[in-house]
């Protein structure tokens, strides 16, 4: 028997089975979708920040919107066109339905290149600035440290993968950021024999073969010599909760049995552990680097310079970092404020707006920043005079006065000036530094559920285009022998299509809009 | 989910739920589709600019543009205008537990004792 | 044959999870002693790195005991028993039951195998990891689950992380999976095999498959979004101010734990329908072929299960009675639990009933299906305080709560898929499971199973939480009376990991040794038992045409005691029937069934006989 209902409908359903197929799929996605708007409700509702508001820029969304509704025109001309029997132009509706996507797609990289360019410093106060580090282009960009001066570095072979060498650099006059050539090894003196020896990976493997090896070793004795305390310790157990407020009845012969089985085990292995021990002391004697759970080294020739990133480590302190993988680094820690530039302020979280750290590093604003109040403050009371005594409180209030892109209370040059020109950049310390972050998801949950959202919606359009590219490639054989299998296959594809922009037709007020 | 009555086709017949397409008369009507989906995409732009007197007239007034556009690809382009009864029972079902998940998610916000006595 | 890679699978990844939680008894029982030879192999599995790093001396730390927890848990429920029992059984017997050919898209079938086999071998995986696996229990609350393995070298390999991309892969393969299972059931049916034909398994299968679609997504979210938490540092579940270890972490905050819970419990609960109804559905079949009689109350039964997947989307929240959200959404998901038990109930009672004056043949498939009737009615009725916001402030996290689900998906759901495999197995090899062998597997298996749960009720009761490894003596003034219900109970569950020895020796030598039997051997009356076996490619010889509802038994007039779907009703038959005052009725349904174009003859619906 072959699967009926390929290419016809079934009679009482009226669908060939890709067309319920596709639907229930549909139904799944509409979960999927609606999970992540779900969220995005709770998220907003919930939230104890200020939620961007007005803050995406529309114009590409709105292309990108027509864009989509376009494609979805001619995706379903192209299964019209199909269903007419007109090859022809469904070739036609098919590529630009197609290009549609790549367009779509290049716009989409377009905003979040913007965006993962764009930064935000939160200061202890709450105020957050906007703007990029000085040189958001290069490597040093942001929120890294610089170490330099290391002479002592500590592994632990256990838990290290020494990838922290990818950070070394070589210092270069007063700029210590050029990266090291390729195969310049560090060299560095083991503690234990003074031999020296280069930190390579294939080093490492061996260290570390050989520390699990002692370690196993070790735990296979402490394992025995455990198992055979455990009747005797059964039997103080036992002995005890016939003791005290609590106690109970307690068996003495099975107390007896226990500390009979323990000299007999004892007894019985006695060679076993000592054969044990003496594999743990020849292995000890055999590898003396990794007696301990950690190998410290010393650098030999020149000091090494490193340059990290915050997020890549546990701890650190002005003379020491810990990296994930417990590595610990010992030097002298510079570079640690973020040159930066801003281009907004956001004053909506401080307290006292007139007292915020911006003004410490931006004093010469805080006049203008008085004036742009009074202005704003004025012009709002005017359109909404039942707020004039609580305006402090009021949301649209604090957005529209307290967070100040530059432009609003600056010339257009000046604005541009305090983005663009070095003499207004300024050294943001570490100590004032709540939080650093692009406009990447990890800036705030809004932008969380906007990557996640446009970009999972993204994959879908990469997914149908790859599959609308595939009835085009292979349609004509289809076609010849079965166009009516081929119109199916894109009713199919294009209900996907269409789901697709569907979805979007949501997400372009939700996100860009409201 | 019983067998709908259908007169148009007989039992092996091939399934055409749309019978013979005038090409040039349907891609008339998904242009037209088309258009009315871009202009209320200006208007949804358009509305967002203007104060309605509070955010939550300007969300409603925007979902509503939403709602409407998507309606319009989900009948014409999708052809849920002359469907199965199949479909429109998996889509019921789908409509009713996707809003239960965003409603009752929301709703455990809503606390009065809480609002009452402040913790 | 994907239902049989499913169920060889299943049965696999049901060991493992078996047996990480032996090691875990064994840590509960006796904390802080070294694990004996006959446990340690089960860690030696995974390398003798790892048992150096978590189980130093043999002995179990608080974090193994978390990572076998959170394994057991996510193994045993996505792994084991929903591959086994839905996807295994689906496969294999659903296309059968309605005479398809087929899968309705036979390539997405193996697609979705393939995806889920993926998946396990990745959570697998995770135990080689130098972080080890998951740690924060099957259901990964945030923020521990970000928090939990910040410290690691690469967020993307750690066992956090992992456990989010297999997840990501499972759900995927179940979204297909489902997909593919409602369309078979909608669109390939036999000729004749209307909705109200169907056999009760299939009608079980198709309710899961909607569970299973509709329910996925919103879990798959919640790991996507977990998964950018761990990897890209955002915070969706962070919420502002968080610290770890007395420092602030290095995130914006923001976000709300609680969110990640109602996605997670958004599919954490028709998941418990999904687990359940196979062993369900199961036994219906086995119970109706054995007692030889029509399943008793079969559309109340449809009906219910339908209403039971209807119901089981708007009950999640009584996981989270705990969580602080608003009393006034605890109080409507009060409300819909209990609602909920109804339909629970109807469909026990119409197996009870079932057996009613039956002259029942005691094989092994009913001794399993027999017992899953009062184990599942135990878990089922303990759950009924658990359902009320302030019994639930006490026995929440409890020992209690494990007993009951536990007697609902251990003793219950895996005695109905054993009860499957014995009944199914001569139709996939042609050959008998051993008698013998299947007492000695049943007996020993149900007395360990009470010996396990029934003591976790009164443990449970005294405030036992679930989550502490070393059974309590942490709060020994308060719980020691009850210190040797742990020891009874780990001896229960390491002689139930004896108990299933005979089964693996019947189920391997029945494969090849076992007693050849024909194609019908129990004489049951749905399609499956009509096609040679093992069932040829294409399922049928010729397309089957079907005459009758699922269950007829016994038909008064019929020359034997069971009346297959597939044979056309006899002259006597169709006589008795007139007498029994139905022949306007049956003139309706021939009139109706021509309008529709449904072949008007001797395949007539009949209510009057699978019906009662």
């Amino acid at each position: 028997m072959e699967i009926p209902y390929t290419v016809s409908a079934r009679p009482d359903t009226g669908l060939y089975n890709a067309k319920v197929g596709i639907w229930l799929f549909l139904a799944s996605e509409v979960m999927l979708f609606g999970g992540l708007f779900s969220s995005y409700v709770f998220l907003r509702i919930g939230a104890d920040f200020s939620w961007p508001f007005h803050e995406l820029n529309v114009l590409p969304g709105f292309i990108n919107t027509m864009v989509l509704i376009a494609s979805s025109v001619t995706v379903v001309a192209a299964w019209a066109a199909l269903k007419a029997r007109r090859y022809g132009w469904f070739q036609i509706n098919m590529i630009i339905t197609i290009a549609c996507s790549l367009a779509f797609m290049g716009i989409k990289s377009y905003e979040y290149y913007g965006k993962f360019m764009h930064y935000s410093v939160i200061l202890k106060d709450g105020t957050i600035l906007d703007g990029h580090p000085a040189h958001a282009s290069e490597e040093h960009a942001g929120d890294k440290i610089t170490l330099t001066e290391v002479r002592e570095i500590t592994l632990a072979p256990a838990w290290s993968t020494l990838n922290f060498l990818n950070n070394r650099r070589v210092a270069e006059g007063s700029r210590p950021f050029a990266s090291v050539p390729e195969g310049q090894h560090v060299k560095v003196r083991l503690p234990s024999t003074g031999a020296e020896t280069e930190l390579t990976k294939e080093w490492f493997k061996e260290i570390k073969k050989q520390y699990w090896e002692l370690r196993n070793a070790r735990s296979e004795l402490a394992t025995l010599t455990a198992r055979l305390e455990a009747p005797r310790i059964r039997a103080e157990e036992l002995r005890k909760t016939g003791e005290g407020e609590n106690k109970v009845e307690v068996d003495y012969r099975r107390v007896e049995s226990l500390l009979k089985d323990y000299a007999e085990g004892k007894k019985e292995n006695n060679n076993k552990i000592a054969e044990l021990a003496q594999k743990v002391k020849s292995l000890e004697t055999a590898h003396p680097d990794v007696v301990g759970d950690t190998l410290t080294l010393q650098v030999v020739g020149n000091p090494l310079v490193f340059l990290v990133g915050e997020k890549n480590l546990q701890t650190y302190s002005p003379t020491q970092i810990v990296f994930r993988d417990t590595t610990i680094l010992n030097g002298k820690m510079t570079g640690d404020a973020i040159p930066f530039n801003i281009d907004a302020i956001d004053l909506r979280k401080v307290k006292k707006p007139e007292e915020s750290m911006a003004w410490k590093y931006f004093p010469q604003l805080k006049g203008n920043y008085e004036k742009h109040r009074e202005e704003k403050t004025a012009e709002y009371i005017k359109k909404h005079p039942d707020h004039a005594g609580n305006y402090v409180e009021v949301g649209d209030w604090q957005h529209e006065v307290l967070r100040i892109p530059l432009h609003e209370m600056l010339s257009e040059e000046d604005a541009h000036a305090y983005l663009h020109d070095e003499a207004h950049t300024v050294q943001i310390n570490r100590a004032d530094r709540q939080f650093y972050s692009n406009f990447s998801p990890s800036r705030s949950p809004y932008y969380a559920i906007y990557f996640l959202m446009t970009g999972l919606h993204g994959l879908h359009v990469i997914g149908g285009a790859i599959v609308l590219t595939y009835f085009l490639v292979t349609g004509r054989r289809m076609y010849r022998t079965n166009p009516e299998h081929l119109a199916n296959r894109v009713e199919v594809g294009g209900l996907f299509w269409h789901f697709v922009d569907l979805v979007w037709i949501f997400l372009f007020p939700v996100f860009y809009l409201m | 989910m019983e067998p709908s009555p259908d007169k148009s086709h007989g039992h092996d017949s091939g399934h055409d739920a749309h019978p013979p397409v005038d090409l040039a008369k349907s891609v008339r009507t998904y242009l037209k589709v088309g258009g009315t989906l871009i202009l209320f995409t200006g208007i949804t732009w358009a509305v967002a600019l203007v104060d309605f007197g509070s955010h939550a007239a300007n969300y409603a007034i925007g979902l509503s543009i939403a709602t409407f556009k998507v309606s319009l690809v989900g009948l014409i382009f999708m052809h849920l205008n002359h469907e199965r009864p199949l479909i429109y029972k998996v889509l019921l079902f789908t409509v009713i537990f996707a809003a239960a998940m965003m409603f009752l998610t929301v709703l455990s916000y809503l606390d009065p004792i809480k609002a009452r006595f402040g913790f | 044959m994907i239902g049989v890679q499913y169920g060889i699978s299943g049965l696999t990844f049901l060991a493992v999870g078996f047996l990480l939680m032996l090691v875990m008894r064994w840590s509960i029982a006796y904390p802080g002693m070294p694990l004996p030879a006959g446990l340690d192999w089960i860690l030696k599995l995974f390398g003798s790195e790892f048992m150096s790093r978590w189980a130093p001396e043999a002995r179990v730390s608080g974090a193994l005991y978390n990572m076998l927890g959170s394994m057991h848990g996510t193994i045993m429920v996505f792994f084991g028993v929903v591959p086994l029992g839905f996807a295994a059984f689906a496969n294999f017997v659903m296309p059968l039951q309605i005479g398809a050919p087929d899968m309705a898209f036979p390539k997405l079938n193996m697609w979705s195998f393939w995806l889920f086999f993926i998946s396990g071998v990745i959570m697998l995986a995770s135990f080689f990891l130098p972080s080890g696996p998951a740690q924060s229990g099957w259901t990964n609350y945030s923020p521990l689950a970000t928090q939990i393995h910040r410290n690691t070298d690469s967020h993307f390999w750690t066992g956090q992380s992992q456990w989010l991309f297999a997840m990501v892969f499972n759900i995927s393969a179940s979204l297909l999976g489902a997909v593919n299972v409602l369309t078979t059931v909608i669109n390939l049916r036999a000729q004749g095999m209307t909705w109200m034909r169907l056999p009760f398994f299939s009608w079980a299968m198709f309710a899961i498959a909607f569970l299973l679609l509709l329910a996925f997504p919103p879990l798959e979210v919640a790991a996507l979004m977990q998964l950018s938490d761990n990897v890209l540092g955002s915070s969706f579940f962070l919420p502002t101010g968080l610290r770890s270890g007395g420092t602030l972490l290095d995130v914006s905050g923001g976000g709300h734990p609680v969110l990640f819970q109602h996605l997670f419990w958004f599919l954490g609960h028709p998941e418990v329908y999904v687990l359940l109804l196979p062993g369900l559905a199961i036994t219906a079949e086995v119970i109706t072929c054995n007692t030889r009689k029509p399943l008793w109350g079969y559309k109340s039964m449809v009906y219910a299960v339908l209403g039971l997947s209807f119901l089981s989307f708007l009950v999640w929240a009584h996981h989270m009675y705990l969580t602080g959200m608003g009393t006034v959404v605890a109080t409507f998901f009060q409300f819909t639990t209990v609602l909920i038990s109804i339909p629970s109930v109807i469909l026990l009672t119409c197996l009870m009933l079932s057996l009613w004056g039956g002259s029942i043949r005691f094989t092994v498939p009913m001794l399993f299906a027999t017992a899953f009737l009062p184990m599942f009615g135990i878990g089922g009725l303990t759950g009924l305080p658990l359902a009320f916001s302030f019994i639930d402030l006490y026995l929440h996290d409890t020992y209690y709560v494990i007993a009951h689900f536990h007697y609902i998906v251990a003793p219950g759901v895996i005695f109905g898929i054993f009860a499957g495999i014995y009944h199914w197995f001569p139709k996939v090899t042609g050959r008998m499971m051993g008698t013998v062998l299947g007492h000695l597997h049943f007996w020993p298996s149900l007395v360990a199973m009470n010996v396990i749960f029934a003591p976790m009720f009164v443990q449970g009761m005294a405030g036992f939480h679930r989550r502490w490894f070393d059974g309590g003596r942490v709060f020994e003034m308060v719980t020691h009376q009850y210190f040797y219900l742990n020891e009874v109970i780990s001896w229960g569950a390491w002689a139930l990991g004896l108990a299933q020895i005979p089964f693996i020796v019947n189920f391997v030598w029945s494969m090849f040794a076992g007693r050849k039997v024909p194609d019908n051997p129990w004489h049951a009356t749905t399609l499956e038992w009509s096609t040679p076996t093992p069932p040829p490619h294409g399922n049928f010889l010729t397309p089957p045409v079907v005459h009758r509802g699922p269950y007829e038994y016994s038909v008064p007039g019929a020359s034997r005691d069971f009346s297959p779907q597939w044979e056309a009703p006899s002259v006597e038959e169709s006589i008795e029937e007139d007498n029994a005052g139905h022949p306007a009725a049956s003139m309706a349904e021939r009139a109706i069934h021509s309008v529709k174009g449904e072949p008007a003859g001797p395949d007539v619906y009949r209510p009057g006989m699978s019906n009662n």
